[in-house]
């Protein structure tokens, strides 16, 4: 690709020095925004290839670039745009879990499986 | 824009290359499938920039390479990926019209047994519609089965 910068360290000037492998190893892998209710619909993501409405509060997130093992990390919440608070998403394992998918349950503030304006997750973990 | 040489460069690579250059595609297309009698109907939403990297051409890989990954994702004593290079290695595709994609994406992320064999037993378990012609209320969402008259 143009513009290829190939180094192992980045230096500053009086903060010291930051390893490469610290930007390529730590950076977020997968990100997806949906939402599930109405229609459920990506409103943005990043090596993403869909989103699978598997039920009320149930969904999948599959990846393009794979990731090399199922040993990897997920952030996420979910809400409502507009209103309520107190929502909490969580891994769905039934739903598939492994290294090119995950699988996510969007809870209500009285943990009952809930259809969300607001999901997100992000991954860290290494690419295959 | 002309996709650039990406022979050889890693896929996770090409797709920050897409992130930055094309245009998310909203598809109106969804693939509703049953893959167990147990469970109600899932609907796979195609992602924008997915379908952009599709409608592009040069950027994703052949769907088969996932199947080889799947298989030895299925080994027993499957610990890691050891043939990753098959995602950044093998040419990528060229560029597919959206219902072309709809159909790589199912081979994708859709389970092997329902694509191959949704029209072989006695009701038919998946169908490729337009958005408009899902219910446009989630109500009763966990009953939701395909209607085998549209089918």
């Amino acid at each position: 690709m143009a513009g290829k910068i190939i180094a192992d360290t980045l230096e500053h000037s009086t903060a010291g020095s930051l390893d490469t492998s610290y930007v390529v190893n730590g950076s977020n892998k997968v990100w997806a925004r949906w939402n599930l209710s109405g229609t459920a619909a990506l409103n943005d993501s990043f090596n993403t290839a869909s989103l699978t409405d598997l039920g009320v509060g149930y969904s999948r997130i599959t990846y393009s670039s794979a990731i090399t093992d199922a040993n990897y990390g997920i952030t996420g919440i979910c809400g409502e745009i507009a209103g309520g608070g107190n929502r909490v998403i969580g891994v769905y394992g039934n739903g598939g879990y492994n290294t090119t998918s995950s699988a996510y349950r969007s809870n209500n503030s009285s943990f009952a499986a809930s259809d969300e304006t607001y999901n997100s997750i992000a991954l860290n973990g290494d690419l295959a | 824009m002309q996709t650039p040489e990406f022979k050889g460069t890693h896929l996770f690579d090409r797709l920050c290359w897409a992130k930055e250059n094309l245009e998310g595609v909203q598809s109106d297309y969804r693939v509703v499938y049953e893959d167990s009698v147990d469970e109600c109907a899932k609907i796979l939403v195609p992602d924008p920039n997915w379908m952009a990297c599709a409608l592009q051409g040069g950027i994703l890989p052949p769907v088969w390479v996932y199947h080889e990954l799947a298989k030895d994702e299925a080994q027993p004593d499957f610990k890691k990926h050891t043939r990753g290079y098959l995602l950044h290695q093998t040419e990528p595709v060229e560029a597919m019209t959206e219902e072309e994609a709809i159909e790589y994406l199912i081979m994708k992320d859709c389970p092997e047994q329902v694509w191959k064999t949704y029209n072989k037993g006695n009701r038919q378990t998946m169908v490729i519609c337009k958005k408009e012609q899902l219910p446009q209320s989630r109500e009763w969402r966990n009953s939701w089965k395909i209607s085998q008259v549209a089918a």
